[in-house]
């Protein structure tokens, strides 16, 4: 079947089998080559993208599933505002990601600052603990979350511009 | 998982004309369960994909003063979101401990209920409050107790070409309540369990209380509930024992394992012993 989606801003035409996951069919049209498919099964987060705008396992999304959906990943993130804040808060709370979990971490954390108005603090910890990698402490991603959708918009813009 | 036809139907009636067609299409809400069980789909020939979430009405909450009518492909993550005085909070404690925040935005309520292969975790929460849903087939729509979608096994019997598409849950308030995913391990592990269980007191005796376990099959027994209520708290020993007792018998009725047995039993004794703190 052909898929038409829209990645990281673009129109797509994406041929694939219906059942084909979202993240082998971002992986194999080179839409999010930094995407990770791990445990296939929802577990570890690294497949993480956002679908219409939410946080979701790009693993458990059958192909079928995204047709007229918006899907930004890694790639379109980093274009966003929000990556430059993003980057602050993992520099400042010393946050060392592997390449294989800092794009899952980084769009989960880019959602928290984008509605860092209606995301709670406990809302913003269950976002990151969707993405499992042992590669740093997750101590420096929480501290990270907490900051995003705890600091007013105005200190943070001004962190990341420094 | 070999799927050979996908239909993306916009309305209730375009899915119902769907599946008068193809009465064996597999109904696709979040999909989380049937995409992380992928090898059991299709595993007799390829089947039909019957994807639900354009369908509006299906993704609406109704709110009213007295219950919530939940559209069967609302979001855990949107349930768990709601505020306390808008959802039963049986119902969202169970939505907010199903997996990862990034599951919980794909999977949906009545994905969760209508799970062929066992109970998961939304069901004993649906129980304890006495959840009524609406079902539509090509024949019609009915309303249905979500016991009565409970067969005799313990397990959740949807038939063939039916959909769950409303759930209605009360919202009374509950002086106590527990939800805790429990099991040998978590969904959509095999041996994966959820307890739930909620009381209402007051004057210090008890008068409301529902306790439900499902692992590979649903296990209350009303019986024994009713022969709580109007004790005095907290409960004596022999009460609780006597309870305990019940629903191991119950569930043993069921063919539980007696690993299941032995958990449900332990967390039915320890809710009921925390209950002098109501």
């Amino acid at each position: 079947m052909t898929i038409d989606l829209i990645v990281n801003g673009e129109d797509m035409k994406i041929r694939a089998e219906p059942a084909e996951r979202l993240a082998e069919v971002l992986r194999r049209s080179r839409a999010a080559p930094s995407l990770t498919i791990d445990c296939g099964g929802g577990f570890c987060g690294k497949c993480l993208v956002l679908l219409d705008g939410k946080p979701v396992a790009s693993c458990l999304v059958p192909a079928f599933r995204a047709r007229g959906s918006e899907v930004v990943s890694y790639e379109g993130f980093m274009s966003t505002q929000e990556a430059a804040q993003v980057e602050a808060a993992l520099t400042a709370a010393g946050a060392r990601l592997c390449p294989f979990c800092k794009p899952a971490y980084s769009l989960a954390l880019g959602f928290i600052a984008e509605n860092r108005a209606r995301i709670g603090e406990d809302e913003a910890l269950a976002i990151v603990s969707s993405v499992r990698c042992t590669c740093s402490d997750p101590s420096a991603v929480v501290e990270a979350a907490r900051a995003l959708a705890g600091e007013p918009g105005d200190q943070r813009a001004s962190r990341a511009h420094r | 998982m070999r799927i050979d036809d996908v239909a993306g139907p916009a309305s209730l009636q375009e899915a119902m004309a769907y599946l008068k067609r193809r009465p064996d299409a597999v109904p696709w809400a979040g999909g989380t369960l049937i995409a992380a069980d992928a090898a059991e789909l299709g595993r007799n020939g390829a089947v039909a994909a019957l994807d639900l979430h354009r369908i509006p009405e299906l993704r609406h909450l109704f709110p009213s003063d007295r219950y919530l009518e939940v559209g069967a492909c609302v979001s855990l993550n949107q349930l768990a979101a709601l505020p306390d005085r808008r959802v039963a909070a049986p119902l969202k404690a169970a939505a907010a401990a199903v997996g990862s925040c990034a599951i919980r935005n794909m999977a949906t309520l009545g994905g969760n209920l209508a799970a062929k292969a066992r109970p998961m975790s939304t069901l004993p929460a649906l129980s304890c409050v006495d959840a009524v849903l609406e079902l539509r087939s090509p024949a019609g729509g009915r309303w249905l107790s979500v016991h009565g979608l409970v067969g005799p096994d313990g397990r959740v019997a949807l038939p063939q070409a039916t959909l769950v598409t409303r759930i209605r849950v009360g919202l009374q308030s509950w002086d106590s309540v527990e939800f805790r995913l429990c099991g040998g391990g978590p969904y959509p592990h095999p041996d994966a369990a959820a307890f739930c269980a909620c009381a209402r007191a007051s004057t210090g005796t008890l008068g409301e209380l529902r306790v439900a376990y499902a692992a590979r099959a649903l296990v209350r027994s009303r019986e024994a509930e009713t022969e709580l209520v109007g004790r005095r708290l907290p409960l004596p020993r022999r009460d609780i024992d006597a309870f305990g007792a019940a629903l191991a018998r119950r569930a043993r009725e069921l063919g539980q394992g007696e690993a299941a047995v032995a958990e449900c039993t332990r967390l039915a004794r320890a809710y009921l012993n925390k209950l002098s703190e109501v």
